[in-house]
């Protein structure tokens, strides 16, 4: 993900006012309404998009079906093509032209993403530095230009159609308006020179493994693909400039790729000739992993990919692959993979084949864990929403660290090393976690964006933050400890270090303009729809709801209101102050518990109340310090030396009941009424303890207050106050409790499920939170001898002088 | 023409060790980035400062140095690896009050699940002022690499950002 470009855009973005078409206004006194409805900042609801949050009566979407055949030639990296796309306008409008997306042309050497990428800059010190990268790029623009090499346009008919290329689009203009309802066919052909992915990174291309001369293909916006007309924006008119991502229609297609024939591919769809292109022994392995539902087993295994790499032929085969109602099509071709597969049984579904492709440099960690994850995935994400409906989903090791999500198949990274010593392949805890966490999150994406078929050029969040949240929900099912967000299990806990920065923006903001893109675009809405579902809403409304979701908008595209209007549709719940405070602000949670002040109810008989106010006064205040010196030193009062000037009031002091004070209780309880009495009486009986408790809120967002009273007894309760406590006072309120014992302590938020970015101000009594530095510095774990040891030897290394840096000097 | 030397034409080394200079992939999933927090804590009148690595992208980085003859092993859990780090970060990152640089000292460094954490702290007398912040690590490692710095002195929390040319930015408005 490149984020360099936005600092760029921080400072514009921060300093604009917002620009909200609210008739409300606060136009005396500052105050903030946070649970004010967002109706009013919502799109309107229509016949396309109803105000239940569901799909409107009138709902339409654009079907685009292809029919390509394309060839990879090995040797020149280069890919040939000609297609078939036939156009399905279900829109009420008549269309003078169609747009194509070209995203091939993001890796042209004056595209619009390379023209405004920013330089890099060098080591402190050291000036204007030119990385490695930079000069093997330019070193290959010279010998080969990438980008769309678009040969052909033509109608159905094969008479030529006028066409404008802009950037990563194409326009192609219609002889006659394509009417409402109306389907019209183009055919194109086309080239491209594949992209070294180690050199010009992106989300395909190939990757070359120098220690044995082998490659692995592995191929995605490859054809130019239908942009997405729709009823909020028209034509989706946002070029590519590689951070937000896709905004694509369903359609059918049918692909026949022809390959070298020593190779073994994968792809988005279901093989149709599988006689033709696997060998008998492949078929009958295939035929077996759809009755293995426990592990994976080969389909093609390590020992016969090693053997497979070291040939090459000149031979080629055709696979002929289809698939229906997908957004997209990606495929993946290597003579090195090892390919194994494993059946999941959906309780509602058909069953799925979870495969993985891989090199035997990804091996031992793929064979043991992608495809399991694969399986795992489709397990926890169907309960959530619906059953894969696909009948594959695979998992294809690509480049380093990498991972990108299509339609039934997935382009993950992470490998084991070698140990230079012994010779054996290892890999870390971090590798198999990043493994299993990538290949969840990204055949996860099949739910969302794949099938709720959300706008990622425009919302990001629609789809990585909800796929996010269920990766997290599916790896805390893989893993109690997995370490979903930095190095905790418990998302909440991290989220709040991004959420109190000045420097951020709404979760619900373009996504070319996000700034901090993981934070904004997964992890917080990540976090914000955990709290919705474990604090807020509670799993029964929630899991319901967000499963409505799912399905309304399966194989439809949905956009944000979609999504806020059905969450409440489906559970009666006002969330307006949720998706307000987490989405379209910047707040963060942090509310302080700022005194607890303790009662007792008064009897009003002054022969009780009386002595404990004197005591009461006695406890809180002590003789002042001149008093106790004077004493110290023997020094005598005045009254003291002169006993004759003493009275009553010397003798009685003011908490002494007399008689007004015992007739004002007799005309009390005289006065008092049933049931009034009663109550009194028995409230007298159980003296309970009254505590007022003081909240305020310091971050802005406002939260539920999950509490946990701690009893004179040892004995804990939990309390869950709503987050409507906040209504009329944002900033502070005081809540009551009644309780039958002594409250020793009172924490808010001991599971840490708020979101609460502050927590040294939880507690009553108060108490401190060490930081970070202070804990590791307490920490009996932290080997800092040996750090120390290391340091002197590593420094007293480096002071040699064998620096290999070459200075920047004057032109000769 | 003054600031950058004109139509004078400089020779320009190529970054040292850049061997493994990554490009700029286009991640879906996880992005370049190293995460540094700048916190006063008043109890001890410290600064302390955080830096979280993906394990990762500091395992790549090890590569790197092993080809350059720097790291025996590429396992970022191993001390000496770690010390490696630490050694780096002093050399990519640095901070200044008013000018004056501000020493920091290693505290030490420690692996949390995905991350490794790495420590530095110094002992000032009162919160720093005109406090400015040049962040450069990995920045002659991956091409794209992003940086985030948190700065928290007192109430408010900023993020500063570096990536691209980015040279020295200052934290202000913090106190």
């Amino acid at each position: 993900m490149k984020l360099a470009w936005f600092a760029a855009f921080a400072v514009a973005l921060l300093s604009a006012a917002p620009a909200l078409a609210d008739a409300n206004k606060q136009t005396k006194g500052n105050w903030d309404d946070k649970f004010r409805q967002l109706e009013v900042d919502l799109p309107s609801p229509n016949t396309y998009r109803a105000a239940s949050g569901a799909p409107g009566e009138s709902y339409w979407q654009q079907q685009a079906d292809y029919q390509i055949n394309v060839t990879l030639d090995e040797v020149k990296k280069r890919i040939t093509a000609t297609g078939t796309i036939t156009y399905r306008n279900n829109s009420p409008h008549p269309l003078n032209y169609i747009w194509l997306q070209l995203d091939q042309n993001i890796f042209k050497q004056d595209s619009a993403s390379r023209r405004s990428a920013k330089a890099s800059a060098g080591p402190m010190g050291r000036g204007d530095q030119v990385g490695m990268g930079a000069i093997k790029q330019l070193q290959s623009y010279q010998e080969t230009p990438h980008g769309f090499e678009i040969r052909s346009v033509t109608d159905g008919g094969s008479r030529a159609l006028r066409y404008t290329v802009n950037d990563t689009m194409m326009r192609i203009d219609l002889p006659q308006p394509l009417a409402a309802k109306g389907t019209t066919t183009i055919k194109l052909a086309w080239a491209f020179n594949i992209v070294d992915n180690d050199l010009f990174g992106g989300r395909s291309g190939y990757e070359y493994f120098r220690e044995n001369d082998t490659y692995t293909f592995f191929q995605a916006q490859w054809f130019p693909r239908l942009v997405a007309y729709t009823d909020y924006t028209g034509w989706q008119h946002k070029q590519f400039l590689g951070q937000g991502e896709f905004t694509l229609e369903f359609g059918n297609y049918d692909v026949s790729v022809t390959l070298p024939a020593d190779h073994i591919m994968t792809a988005t769809g279901v093989l149709q000739n599988p006689n033709e292109v696997l060998s008998a022994e492949q078929r009958n392995r295939l035929a077996q992993a759809r009755k293995e539902y426990s592990k994976p087993m080969y389909i093609v295994t390590p020992e016969e990919a090693l053997a497979n790499e070291k040939e090459g032929t000149t031979a080629t085969k055709t696979w002929r692959w289809k698939a229906g109602n997908v957004r997209d099509f990606a495929w993946a071709s290597s003579r090195k993979f090892i390919w194994d597969a494993m059946n999941v049984k959906q309780p509602e579904g058909g069953d799925v084949l979870a495969q993985s492709l891989f090199p035997n440099e990804a091996d031992p960690l793929w064979s043991l864990y992608s495809t399991r994850a694969v399986a795992h995935t489709i397990d926890v994400y169907s309960e959530f929403s619906f059953p894969y409906p696909y009948p594959n989903a695979i998992s294809v090791n690509t480049w380093l660290g990498g991972g990108m999500e299509y339609p039934m198949i997935s382009f993950n990274g992470y490998r084991p090393v070698k140990d230079d010593k012994t010779g054996k392949k290892t890999y870390t805890r971090q590798s198999k976690n990043g493994l299993i966490g990538v290949v969840i999150h990204e055949v996860g994406h099949n739910y969302f964006p794949m099938i709720v078929n959300s706008d990622e050029r425009q919302w990001t969040w629609m789809d990585e933050g909800l796929n996010s949240f269920l990766e997290f929900m599916a790896e805390l099912r893989w893993d109690e400890n997995f370490p979903v967000m930095g190095d905790n299990a418990n998302s909440l806990d991290e989220i709040g270090s991004y959420m109190m920065s000045e420097d951020q923006v709404p979760i619900m903001t373009n996504s070319e303009s996000v700034i901090q893109f993981g934070n904004n675009a997964y992890n917080k809405p990540a976090a914000a729809l955990t709290v919705l579902r474990e604090t807020v809403m509670g799993r029964e409304l929630f899991d319901f709801a967000f499963k409505e979701y799912a399905r309304r908008w399966k194989f439809k595209r949905p956009t944000p209101s979609d999504f806020f209007r059905t969450m409440e549709d489906a559970s009666g719940v006002d969330l307006d102050w949720f998706w307000r405070g987490w989405f379209y602000t910047t707040d963060h949670v942090d509310v302080a518990l700022n005194g607890v002040r303790e009662y007792r109810l008064s009897t009003r008989n002054p022969e009780t109340e009386a002595p404990l106010r004197r005591e009461r006064q006695d406890a809180t205040r002590p003789d002042p310090v001149t008093v106790l010196e004077n004493r110290e030193q023997g020094i005598q009062t005045y009254v003291e030396k002169h006993p004759d000037a003493k009275d009553f009031y010397d003798a009685n002091d003011e908490f002494v009941v007399n008689n007004k004070d015992l007739n004002d209780y007799a005309t009390y309880q005289e006065g008092l009424k049933e049931p009034d009495k009663s109550v009194l009486e028995r409230a007298l009986r159980e003296n309970p303890f009254i505590y007022f408790v003081d909240f305020e809120n310091k971050g802005g967002l406002v939260t539920p207050l999950p509490l946990t009273f701690t009893f004179d007894d040892g004995s804990k309760k939990e309390i869950m106050i709503p987050a409507e406590i906040w209504r009329t006072d944002n900033q502070k309120v005081t809540k009551m409790f009644i309780e039958t014992k002594k409250v020793v302590s009172i924490e808010y938020d001991v599971k840490h499920q708020t979101a609460d970015a502050v927590r040294a101000n939880n507690n009553w009594p108060a108490r401190s939170e060490p930081s970070r530095l202070e804990v590791f510095r307490m920490s009996p774990r932290s080997p800092r001898n040996q750090m120390a040891e290391a340091l002197t030897e590593l420094r007293a290394k480096k002071a040699e002088p064998d620096s290999p840096a070459a200075p920047i000097a004057p032109a000769q | 023409m003054v600031n950058g030397g004109g139509n004078i034409t400089r020779r320009l080394a190529i970054f040292a060790g850049c061997a493994l200079t990554v490009a700029p992939a286009a991640f879906a999933h996880r992005s370049q980035t190293v995460l540094s927090t700048v916190l006063w804590n008043p109890a001890s009148s410290m600064l302390e400062i955080t830096h979280r690595f993906h394990n990762a992208d500091a395992e790549a980085w090890l590569s790197q140095q092993r080809q350059g003859g720097g790291a025996e092993t590429i396992d970022i859990t191993l001390v000496r690896n770690q010390a490696l780090m630490v050694l780096y970060v002093e050399d990519h990152f640095a901070l200044t009050d008013g000018g004056k640089t501000i020493a920091l000292q290693p505290l030490g460094a420690e692996i949390e699940g995905e991350a490794l954490l790495i420590y530095q702290e110094c002992k000032l007398g009162q919160p720093p002022k005109a406090l400015a912040i040049n962040n450069q690590i990995f920045r002659d490692v991956f091409e794209g690499q992003t940086n985030l710095v948190n700065v928290r002195l007192a109430q408010k929390t900023r993020t500063l950002i570096f990536s691209g040319t980015d040279g020295v930015k200052k934290a202000e408005g913090l106190l």
